[in-house]
C-alpha cells in the first residue's frame, strides 16, 4: 500500500518521505507532582481506534470502536527527506487518506 | 518521447519478404500487418534441435512455425499443453530460456542463438516419462494437497518433497541474474557488448548497476493500454495541455487494430490503428507532453494512482528490464478485452486456441495455425476471423456460434456463406479428440438436439470476450456482472480513474476510439477542473454503436462424462475440481481458489476469473449477478527478481579523509550510512590473532565478530550493521598485529583517528537554552564559552540514547556534537520534543560541514604544538577546553577531551581542508612514529579504560542510572520538564536493576577471543525477563579485547541481580571454564573524558588548498585556483558530441538526449546535446534561519513570501525552505561575497555537495534519480522542492528543464556523483566542466 501525506511546506508526498511520530497525545506534562503513573500513561497510552476521542486522559476509557470501524486519527509526521518539518494532519487508517490536510508547525 | 521500441508497422509487404515461392516451411505469404522480417533470420535451438525464426517473431511463433505443437507439461497431470494464448494469459507456454526459468515464450521476443527448453517435462515435452499421471487423476482431487498424503503424517514430508519434485517448473541460478547475462544478448544482430553485457559492465561490473535500471514519471495523466481507446485518450488529454504517459504491453500501439485487415468504413482497419500511433508519436515528438511506452506492462495500480510496471529492454536498451513508477492525477483504464476460454471435454489440447492466437499467429508473423480449422465461438470478432483464415487459405471446415440464430453480424454471416463455410448457430464444441493434438472434435447443439464429429488440426475456441479487469481491480474498482454483455464490469469506480475501450463492452471500432477520446478529455478536466475541450465526444458516442449484447454460455453440451475439462490450465483445474470444491463447502470463487488452486497460477484472473464465478453460481443455484470474480493481485505481469531488487545503488557517505585512509591501506565497513576505517594495512595472512594458538580459529572468529557489532552498533545505533558482524569478525582476527601496534601507538605514543562521522551541531536563538534543557539531562545552564560540557540525552523511559560535549560560543549561541549514530536523527529528536512549546531556537547540521581528527596519545601535545602558533599548554588549554586554534592557516576547533583514555584532542576542521590538516599533522609527527588507528583500536583502547559506547554497553532497557552515569542527571529542575527525568526518578532506586561493571582481565590469560554470552551484540541477552529462569552464563555481556587481553567492560547481571557489587568474573561459569581469571575493576561513573597535561612550541603556516567531496576521473582540460579549492573549468573530451566524459562506460538510452523535453538550448557551445552533471561544491552556500525571516534581508537579499520560491538576484539565488529557514546559494561566475556578521547566518559550504545538472534531457536523466516531480508545469521556476534523489535527502532548485541545481549533505557528495552517474548514464548523463554551468546560468 503506498499512500501520500501532505507536508505544510512541501505538499503532497510520498510516505516514504516521512517518520511517524505517534499519536497527538497533548504537550507534555508539568513535572512538579508528576506522579509516575500520570508520567507513564501520558508516555505509553494511545488512543483506541473508533473511540473518536482526542487522546489523552481518558481516552482509554471511552469503549470499544463505534460500529466496528477504526475512526480517524491525529498523527504526527517529519518530514525527514524534505524540509525537516513536524506536523499535524489527521488520517483514516481504513483509506490511509488524510482527512484533512496538515497544520503543524512550518 | 518514445522509450519502448515503437513499431508502427510501416512497410509494404513486398520490403518485408521474399517471394511466395520462396517461403519458408510453415509461414504464409506476410500481408500488410505482418511484423516478421524474412530477410533476417534468427537460429535458435530447441530441445537440442537447431531452427530457425525470424526477427519480429516471438519465441512462440517461431516454435509454432518450426511445427512444436507440444510447448510443455501440465502442471498436476503432466497432460501435453500447447500454444493456447499470445499474452501469456496461460503457463501453458512457460519455459526455460537461456536458462532462464519460467520466460513467457508467448511474449519473449526471439534472438539469436537463443536455447529454449520446455518446463516440466522428463524428456521431449511430445513423450513425457511422467505422461501416466494423466490416468490417476482420481488421486488428485480438488485440494488433494490438503487433504491427502497427511496421514499417517510421519510420511508427509516425504510425499511434499516428492511432490514438489514433481511440480517443480525450474531451478533459478541467482548468478546468471545478477551477472545480467539470462538473456544472452552476446552477438545479437550483430551488435555484440551493447545492451545487458554492455549494462552489466558500466559501473566496473561488481553489481549489475545498469542492468535493471528504475525509472520515476510523473504525470497528470497515465493511460494503460496502447490499443485505439488509449491512444485517443492520450491524445485527448494532451491536447489540453495535460502531461501524459501511456503504456502498452506490447511492442506496437494498436491493441486489436494492428492485425485487423478488414476494411472498414473506406479503408483496412489496421490503417487507423498505424495512423493514429503515427499521430500519437509525432505529438510526443513536438509537444513533449506525451510520453509513449511500449513492451511495458503494468504491473498494479496502487493508492493514490501509483502505476507501476516495468519496460523490457530491446537490443538498443542499456537495461534488461526497466522498473518504472508512475505517479498520476488521473489514470484511464483502456487494457482491452481478452478471449473468455470455452470449457469442454479436452479443451487443453494443444491445437486447441483462442480466436485472436489463430489470428495473430497467421496476421502479425505470418505463421500458418492450421490446414483444417473448425471454429467454436460466441462473438462476431471471431466470425471476421474465421472468414480472414478462409482468406489466407485455412480450410474452415464449420464455425459454431453459441449465440442464437440473428445475433450475428448479417456481413460476415454472408461473407461465410460465400466461402462455403457451415455456420452453425446455437452450436457448441463438446470435446476434442486426438491424443497429442487436435485430430478433430464433436460439435454439438447447445441445447443437446443433436452432434457431429468433424476432423480438423486446429480447433479455434472461445465463450467470447471478457474485459482484462486487472489495472482496474488493482485500482480499487468494484466489479458486478453485467446482463447485457455478460461480463464482469466495474460498478464503482475509483477516484481518479477512468475506463475506455472495448473493455467497457463496445465492440465498433468507431466507438471505441470515441469513448478514449471521451475519457482522455474527461481526465484533463478532473485533473484541471476546466471544462473539456472536446466538448463534442459525449455526443460523439450517443450516436456511435453501443456495448453489444454477450453470450453467457457457461461451458461446452455435455461437459464431464469421463474427460477433463479445464477450467484453470495453469493448475490444472478441471470442471470435475471446482464440482469437488462445492461440494466440500468451498463453494464460492474466493474459497474454491485456494481450495482447488483455480486462478492461483501465473494466469491469475485471466483464463479462470469469469468462468469460475459463472459456474461456481450455476453450481450454487444462485444468480450469475451475485457472482463476483476473485481478488487480482499485482503484480499482474511478473517482472523479474533481479528488475524488483532493482540496481542496489549504494550511496552511502564518505569522510573527508576517506582517500586518506585508503591510501594508507585502511579495511573500511559501513557504520550507519558512513564508511569508516576500521584498522589498516596489516596483511591478513601475514598478521594471525594474538590468540589464534589457544583459543583456535572459530572462536576467535566468535569474540572479535561481537565486537565487530558491538562498535558498529555504536556508530549507526541501531541493528543495521548486523549483516557486516560476520565479515567484521573475520577481518578482526586477521587485522592482528596491525590492529595490537595501532592500540600500543595510542598508548604509547600519538595516534590518529578520522572520527568525522561525529554528529556536531549549531544550536541557537532566544529559546536555545530551554531547548538544550528539555533534552539534555544535565544542566546546561552551566556551559561556558570554552569549555565543553558533558553530557547525555534520554528518552521518555529513561534509557540512554547518546552523549557529547556541549560547548557555549556566545549568549544564546551553543554548539555540541553527538554520537555517530545520533547524528541523523537529532533535528528530528530536539523538533519532536518541543513541538508543542513553539520555542524560537534554530538547528544547524555541521556534522558534514566538519572532519574531525583525533590526535591521541603521550605525544599528542607535541605534534599539536608544531602546527599551531596558538597555546596548547596545560595550563592554557586544559582538560575539558575548547579553543580555536590556528594550523597553517586554518581555523580549526580543538576540544580536549579523549575517549581512548589518553591526552587527546579533538579537531574539528572545515571538510573542505581536512586533507590538508590531516597531512600537516602526519608530517609533523612523522619522526614519532604518529600512525592513523581504526575503530577497532578505538573500541578496545576505550574498552580498557571503561568508557561506555552508548548503544554498546548499554541497550534498549538501561537507563542512565544502570549506567552509573545518574551523576550527569539535574534532580533539581523540573521546570524544564526534560525528557527521561520523570522515568529516572522512578526507576532510580527500583530494586534488581542491572549495573554495569568492569573488571580486568591477565595479560594473556587467554580467553582473549572467547566472550561472553551468546546472543545479540550488545546489552543483557534474551531469557532474564521477570519470573522466567535465570540463566547466569547468559547474564553477562563481554566486550574484550582480542588484541590485548587486557580489560574490558562488563555487564554483570548475576552481580547485578543477586549479591550487588559481590560480581565478578568468579561468577561465571563459562568464563572460568574457558581458563580466563581476572579482578572486578569498577567503571565508577566515568565519563569518557581523561585528564592529562603539556606544554608549548611556536606553530608552522602554509597554503591552505580545499579539496571537493566529488572527484572524477576524466582529465581536465582547463582548471582554475580560486579560494583554495581546484576548479576545472572543461574537461578533455567535453564537446565532442556524444563523447564526453563520463564515469562508467554506461551505454546510453538512444531517446534521452534526442527527445528532451526542454527548449534546446542555444548557447552553449561546448554541449555536447546531452545531460551534463557539474560539481558546484565548491560554490559557496548560507544558511539562514530566524522566526521572522519575511521581515530580514540577509545579504541584502529578500527572502521569498512562499515556501518553494527562489528569488534569483545576479550571482546569488536565494531559497525559501520552511517557516524560519531559507539558503542562499551563490551561483554566478564572479568572486563571491564576505560572510556578513549576522548571528542568523552560518556558512554552510563545507557541509554541502552542490551539483548541477545541464543541458537538454535532464529531465529524463533525473527520471531515473528520483520520484519528485522537478519539472511541474504548475509551478513557476525557479522553484525549490526538498526531498530525496537517490534516496539522499537533497534540495534541488529547477531553474529551467535544462537547469536544475541540487545540494546535499557533503558526505554523500561522492557516491552521489557516482551513481548519478551511472543511472543517468542510461539517458546519456556524463560529467561536464563548471564553464558549461557558468554559461548557462549568465542567461538566467
Amino acid at each position: 500500500m503506498t499512500f501520500r501525506l501532505t507536508c505544510p511546506v512541501c505538499g503532497k508526498r510520498d510516505i516514504r518521505e516521512f517518520t511517524f511520530g505517534g499519536q497527538e497525545r497533548g504537550p507534555r506534562p508539568e513535572q512538579p507532582g508528576l506522579s509516575a503513573e500520570e508520567h507513564f500513561r501520558w508516555v505509553q497510552f494511545r488512543m483506541i481506534p473508533g473511540a473518536g476521542a482526542e487522546a489523552g486522559a481518558g481516552a482509554e476509557d471511552a469503549g470499544a470502536p463505534a460500529g466496528g470501524r477504526a475512526d480517524t486519527r491525529r498523527e504526527w509526521w517529519y518530514h525527514g527527506q524534505g524540509c525537516g518539518v513536524w506536523f499535524r494532519t489527521t488520517r483514516d487508517p481504513m483509506t490511509n487518506r488524510e482527512v484533512e490536510g496538515g497544520g503543524g508547525q512550518g | 518521447m518514445a522509450v519502448g521500441r515503437v513499431d508502427v508497422g510501416s512497410g509494404s509487404p513486398e520490403s518485408r519478404g521474399r517471394r511466395e515461392g520462396s517461403l519458408p516451411p510453415g509461414r504464409l505469404t506476410p500481408g500488410p500487418t505482418c511484423r516478421v522480417d524474412f530477410s533476417w533470420p534468427l537460429a535458435f535451438r530447441f530441445l537440442g534441435r537447431s531452427m530457425t525464426g525470424f526477427a519480429g517473431d516471438t519465441v512462440a511463433s517461431a516454435l509454432y512455425a518450426n511445427g512444436v505443437r507440444v510447448f510443455g507439461r501440465s502442471l498436476k497431470y503432466h497432460r501435453p499443453r500447447g500454444l493456447y494464448s499470445m499474452e501469456g494469459e496461460s503457463s501453458n507456454t512457460l519455459m526455460e530460456i537461456d536458462g532462464v526459468p519460467n520466460e513467457c515464450a508467448e511474449t519473449t521476443e526471439l534472438r539469436e542463438g537463443m536455447s529454449v527448453r520446455a518446463q516440466n517435462v522428463r524428456g521431449d515435452p511430445k513423450t513425457d516419462r511422467f505422461a501416466f499421471i494423466d490416468a490417476f487423476d482420481r488421486l488428485m482431487p480438488a485440494g488433494f494437497y490438503y487433504r491427502l498424503f497427511h496421514r499417517p503424517y510421519g510420511l508427509w514430508p516425504l510425499f511434499q518433497n516428492g511432490l514438489r519434485r514433481m511440480a517443480g517448473t525450474g531451478v533459478l541460478d541467482p548468478r546468471r541474474e545478477l551477472e545480467g547475462g539470462g538473456r544472452g544478448r552476446s552477438g545479437t544482430r550483430g551488435r555484440a557488448g551493447v545492451g545487458a553485457g554492455g549494462g552489466a559492465r558500466a559501473d566496473g561490473g561488481s553489481r549489475a548497476n545498469g542492468v535493471q535500471a528504475e525509472r520515476y514519471l510523473n504525470a497528470a495523466v497515465a493511460v494503460i493500454g496502447g490499443g485505439p481507446a488509449g491512444m485517443a485518450a492520450a491524445l485527448a488529454a494532451a491536447e489540453s495541455g495535460m502531461r501524459v504517459c501511456l503504456f502498452e504491453r506490447r511492442r506496437w500501439l494498436g491493441g486489436h487494430l494492428a492485425w485487423r485487415a478488414r476494411e472498414f468504413a473506406g479503408e483496412p482497419i489496421h490503417r487507423r490503428g498505424e495512423g493514429l500511433a503515427a499521430l500519437l508519436l509525432s505529438r510526443s515528438r513536438a509537444a513533449g507532453l506525451v510520453k509513449v511506452f511500449t513492451s511495458s506492462p503494468v504491473t498494479g495500480v496502487w493508492g493514490e494512482n501509483l502505476v507501476t510496471g516495468f519496460t523490457v529492454g530491446g537490443e538498443d536498451h542499456p537495461f534488461r528490464e526497466c522498473h518504472w513508477e508512475c505517479r498520476a492525477k488521473v489514470v484511464v483504464v483502456a487494457s482491452g478485452c481478452m478471449e473468455r476460454p470455452l470449457v469442454f471435454n479436452h479443451n487443453d489440447r494443444p491445437g486447441v486456441m483462442q480466436a485472436g492466437t489463430a489470428w495473430r499467429l497467421a496476421r502479425t508473423h505470418a505463421v500458418s495455425p492450421g490446414k483444417v480449422a473448425v471454429f467454436s465461438v460466441a462473438d462476431d470478432l471471431s466470425l471476421e476471423v474465421a472468414v480472414d483464415l478462409a482468406d489466407l487459405g485455412v480450410e474452415v471446415r464449420a464455425v459454431a456460434d453459441a449465440r442464437e440464430v440473428g445475433r450475428q453480424d448479417p456481413p460476415l454471416v454472408a461473407a461465410l456463406e460465400e466461402r462455403g463455410i457451415p455456420l452453425l448457430t446455437g452450436w457448441a464444441v463438446s470435446r476434442s479428440i486426438g491424443r497429442r493434438w487436435v485430430t478433430g472434435c464433436e460439435l454439438r447443439a447447445v441445447n443437446g438436439s443433436g452432434s457431429r464429429r468433424l476432423r480438423c488440426d486446429l480447433l479455434v475456441a472461445n465463450a467470447g470476450w471478457q474485459p482484462r479487469i486487472g489495472a482496474l481491480a488493482t485500482a480499487g474498482a468494484r466489479l458486478a456482472y453485467c446482463t447485457h454483455t455478460h461480463t464482469f464490469q466495474p460498478a464503482e469506480l475509483p477516484d481518479g480513474v477512468f475506463t475506455a475501450g472495448s473493455l467497457t463492452g463496445l465492440r465498433d471500432p468507431r466507438s471505441i476510439e470515441a469513448s478514449g477520446r471521451l475519457a482522455g478529455s474527461r481526465a484533463a478536466e478532473w485533473c484541471s477542473g476546466a471544462a473539456p475541450r472536446l466538448a463534442t465526444a459525449p455526443r460523439e458516442c450517443e450516436s456511435l454503436p453501443a456495448p453489444e449484447p454477450g453470450c453467457d454460455i457457461r461451458h461446452g453440451p455435455a461437459i464431464g462424462r469421463g474427460a477433463k475439462a479445464f477450467v484453470d490450465l495453469d493448475e490444472d483445474g478441471t470442471y470435475k475440481n471446482v464440482v469437488e470444491s462445492a461440494v466440500q463447502g468451498f463453494d464460492v470463487p474466493e474459497l474454491a481458489k485456494r481450495f482447488g488452486g483455480f486462478g492461483l497460477g501465473p494466469g491469475q484472473y485471466r483464463v479462470t476469473g469469469q468462468n469460475l464465478a459463472m459456474i461456481m453460481a450455476d453450481l450454487g443455484g444462485d444468480p450469475v449477478e451475485a457472482a463476483s470474480p476473485t481478488t487480482v493481485r499485482p503484480p499482474l505481469v511478473p517482472p523479474s527478481l533481479a528488475t524488483l531488487a532493482g540496481p542496489g545503488h549504494d550511496v552511502h557517505k564518505r569522510t573527508p579523509l576517506h582517500g586518506e585512509l585508503a591510501a594508507r591501506g585502511a579495511v573500511f565497513r559501513r557504520a550507519g550510512p558512513w564508511q569508516r576505517a576500521r584498522y589498516f594495512g596489516a596483511d591478513p595472512r601475514l598478521a594471525p590473532g594474538v590468540d589464534r594458538g589457544s583459543v583456535g580459529g572459530r572462536r576467535s572468529g566468535r569474540g572479535s565478530a561481537k565486537i565487530g557489532r558491538g562498535s558498529a552498533d555504536a556508530d549507526c545505533g541501531g541493528a543495521k550493521a548486523s549483516r557486516g558482524s560476520a565479515e567484521a569478525g573475520r577481518g578482526s582476527a586477521k587485522a592482528g598485529r596491525g590492529l595490537r601496534d595501532e592500540i600500543l601507538n595510542v598508548r604509547r605514543n600519538v595516534g590518529l583517528l578520522d572520527s568525522s562521522p561525529l554528529g556536531k551541531f549549531r544550536i541557537f536563538g532566544p529559546d536555545a537554552l530551554r531547548a538544550l534543557q528539555r533534552v539534555y539531562i544535565s544542566d546546561l545552564s552551566k556551559a561556558r564559552p570554552g569549555r565543553c560540557k558533558y553530557s547525555a540525552m534520554c528518552n521518555d523511559m529513561a534509557h540512554v540514547l547518546d552523549d557529547g560535549a556541549i560547548i557555549q560560543d556566545s549568549e544564546r549561541n551553543y554548539y555540541f556534537t553527538t554520537s555517530s549514530g545520533r547524528a541523523g536523527s537529532t533535528v528530528e529528536w530536539f523538533r519532536y520534543h518541543t513541538r508543542h512549546d513553539g520555542w524560537d531556537y534554530h538547528l544547524v547540521n555541521l556534522t558534514d560541514a566538519f572532519g574531525s581528527i583525533n590526535l591521541a596519545g603521550p605525544n599528542a601535545r607535541g605534534v599539536l604544538e608544531r602546527v599551531t602558533g596558538d597555546d596548547v599548554s596545560n595550563e592554557a588549554f586544559p582538560y575539558m577546553g575548547c579553543r580555536r586554534i590556528t594550523l597553517g592557516g586554518v581555523e580549526v576547533r580543538c576540544l580536549r577531551l579523549g575517549f581512548v583514555g589518553e591526552l587527546s584532542y579533538e579537531l574539528h576542521v572545515p571538510s573542505s581542508y581536512c586533507q590538508f590538516v590531516w597531512g600537516q599533522l602526519m608530517d609533523a609527527g612523522a619522526d614519532l612514529g604518529i600512525r592513523p588507528f581504526g575503530l577497532e583500536a578505538q573500541y578496545c583502547l576505550r574498552a580498557e579504560k571503561g568508557h561506555v559506547i552508548v548503544g554498546a554497553e548499554s541497550e534498549a532497557r538501561v537507563t542512565l542510572t544502570d549506567l552509573g552515569m545518574g551523576w550527569l542527571w539535574d534532580r533539581e529542575d523540573t521546570a524544564s520538564k526534560k525528557v527521561g527525568a520523570p522515568a529516572l526518578r522512578a526507576c532510580e532506586k527500583q530494586p534488581g536493576r542491572m549495573k554495569l561493571v568492569g573488571f580486568r582481565v591477565e595479560e594473556g590469560a587467554g580467553w582473549g577471543g572467547g566472550g561472553g554470552g551468546g546472543g545479540g551484540g550488545t546489552g543483557i541477552s534474551p531469557g532474564r525477563g521477570a519470573g522466567r529462569r535465570r540463566r547466569r552464563d547468559r547474564g553477562v555481556r563481554v566486550h574484550d579485547a582480542p588484541q590485548r587481553g587486557a580489560r574490558v567492560a562488563v555487564w554483570d547481571g548475576a552481580c547485578a541481580r543477586g549479591a550487588r557489587g559481590a560480581g565478578g568474573p568468579d561468577s561465571h561459569p563459562r568464563r572460568r571454564g574457558a581458563g580466563g581469571t581476572g579482578d572486578l575493576v569498577g567503571n565508577g561513573g566515568r565519563s569518557p573524558i581523561l585528564r592529562s597535561g603539556g606544554r608549548e612550541t611556536p606553530g608552522m603556516k602554509g597554503s591552505a588548498p580545499r579539496r571537493s567531496p566529488v572527484v572524477f576521473d576524466a582529465a581536465p582540460a582547463a582548471t582554475e585556483v580560486r579560494d583554495g579549492w581546484i576548479v576545472v573549468l572543461r574537461y578533455e573530451e567535453e564537446g565532442s558530441v556524444g563523447g564526453g566524459p563520463r564515469l562508467g562506460e554506461g551505454p546510453r538510452l538512444g531517446e534521452g538526449p534526442r527527445l528532451g523535453e526542454g527548449p534546446r538550448l542555444g548557447g552553449g557551445p561546448s554541449l555536447g546535446g546531452g545531460p551534463r552533471l557539474v560539481d558546484l561544491s565548491h560554490r559557496r552556500r548560507w544558511d539562514y534561519q530566524d522566526s521572522d525571516i519575511g521581515a530580514r534581508t540577509p545579504m541584502d537579499l529578500p527572502v521569498p513570501p512562499q515556501f518553494g520560491e527562489v528569488g534569483v538576484h545576479g550571482p546569488l539565488v536565494i531559497n525559501r525552505m520552511n517557516r524560519t529557514q531559507a539558503a542562499i546559494w551563490h551561483l554566478g561566475a564572479g568572486p563571491s561575497p564576505a560572510t556578513p556578521r549576522d548571528p542568523a547566518l552560518t556558512e554552510t559550504t563545507d557541509g554541502h555537495c552542490m551539483l548541477a545538472f545541464v543541458g537538454p534531457g535532464v529531465p529524463a536523466a533525473l527520471e531515473h534519480l528520483t520520484p519528485l516531480d522537478l519539472f511541474d508545469p504548475a509551478r513557476t521556476t525557479p522553484f525549490l522542492t526538498q526531498g530525496p534523489v537517490l534516496r539522499v535527502p537533497c534540495q534541488i532548485v529547477t531553474f529551467a528543464p535544462d537547469l536544475v541545481v541540487m545540494s546535499l549533505a557533503r558526505g554523500y557528495g561522492g557516491p552521489f556523483a557516482r551513481t548519478a552517474l551511472a543511472s543517468g548514464g542510461l539517458a546519456g548523463l556524463q560529467i561536464a566542466g563548471e564553464g558549461v554551468f557558468n554559461s548557462r546560468f549568465a542567461q538566467m
